[in-house]
């Protein structure tokens, strides 16, 4: 399994975090997600999933001119998107736990094996 | 800032699945317009609309249309102006000739061949956007589907003419009101898609007609002549418009 293929399971929590330091569009999430060495291999699957959270009311989004000259489109978080962002923080946090006891063998497998 | 051709058309793709999945117009905007942004910045950066896809357009359209609204509602308001047209393609022909009759088989046949040819045309720009094909294939995919509505227009006129009397054939006022009014529903289609475009094929395909006919050549120069003027015509006025839409592309 690539990172490209993991990610997207935890992407909108990602979206989520990245939104939260601020407001923010697109390609800028994109890049920010590479500075954590976040990378996709198609970048273009952010956009189905903010249109997701933007129904789901997660995000609200306002146009402003671009440098580059056509308007585009910034998003920020609702009320419900920190929330959501909280959550996601903490089933990341059992997630990552269980996933790296698992990996490190500590306990369970071993104590089976001893029976 | 300007996009590059392979940029711009993988746009004009996404806008033609999205569409031909009856999904909302004004969310198609929105993501087209994102779209076009992220594609500006990563050509900034050397880089091409790969980068979006992952090297697969079909895989990634799909999962576009399944995050999107459906909205055959805001379609629907299209149907009528297709309807138009269509009547006015199918009696302004013979009409000009003086020919215009109608029988059941012909009331029943064409709007069933209508939808045929609309149902066809729909999978055809949908599986070309998603494919990215290449003008030959387009060029005989649409030459192909184009000959095949020809042949069931004719098929259908040949066959109901054969087979039952028409319930109405119009004599010299009749012919002239059908004429005036195709004119009218070309028009009021034209008004209600906002495109010109079906305005100038109708007058490409028909005034050369009736001028043909209205000169005093002999009858078989004038079959001959009107059997190929026509066509050419609409062809001319179709490049002239992909011409002036690219153009407008290359300004902008």
């Amino acid at each position: 399994m690539t990172t490209s293929q993991m990610l997207k399971g935890v992407l909108e929590g990602c979206l989520l975090a990245i939104i939260g330091r601020g407001e923010t569009y697109g390609y800028e999430m994109v890049e920010k997600l590479g500075e954590y060495g976040l990378t996709m291999v198609s970048e273009g699957s952010i956009y189905p999933v903010l249109l997701r959270m933007q129904k789901e009311g997660l995000v609200m989004t306002v146009m402003r001119p671009s440098p580059n000259g056509p308007k585009r489109k910034y998003y920020k978080l609702t009320q419900a998107g920190e929330e959501e962002l909280e959550a996601f923080k903490k089933r990341w946090s059992v997630m990552a736990g269980a996933v790296g006891n698992l990996l490190e063998g500590s306990g369970k497998d071993e104590a089976v094996e001893g029976k | 800032m300007k996009l590059s051709r392979e940029s711009e058309e993988f746009i004009a793709n996404v806008r033609m699945y999205l569409m031909t999945s009856g999904k909302n117009e004004r969310e198609i905007d929105e993501v087209a317009e994102e779209l076009e942004d992220h594609l500006a910045e990563l050509e900034h950066r050397g880089e091409s609309v790969d980068r979006i896809t992952g090297g697969s357009p079909k895989e990634y359209f799909a999962s576009l249309e399944q995050e999107m609204d459906n909205d055959y509602a805001g379609w629907l308001k299209y149907v009528p102006a297709f309807l138009l047209a269509f009547a006015a393609f199918a009696a302004m022909g013979p009409a000009i000739r003086g020919m215009f009759s109608l029988n059941l088989l012909q009331l029943i046949g064409y709007p069933l061949v209508a939808v045929i040819v609309a149902v066809l045309y729909r999978n055809m720009f949908r599986k070309m956007a998603a494919g990215q094909w290449s003008n030959r294939k387009l060029f005989l995919a649409g030459g192909g589907l184009s000959m095949l509505s020809v042949f069931l227009f004719v098929g259908v006129l040949l066959a109901s003419s054969l087979i039952m009397d028409p319930f109405y054939t119009a004599g010299r006022t009749g012919n002239l009101a059908v004429i005036v009014l195709s004119v009218v529903a070309f028009a009021a289609a034209a008004m209600m898609t906002g495109s010109w475009l079906l305005i100038t094929i109708a007058v490409a395909l028909f005034l050369p007609e009736w001028l043909i006919l209205s000169m005093p050549f002999q009858e078989e120069a004038k079959m001959v002549a009107s059997a190929f003027i026509p066509f050419i015509a609409v062809a001319l006025v179709i490049a002239a418009h992909l011409f002036y839409e690219r153009r407008k592309i290359d300004r902008a």
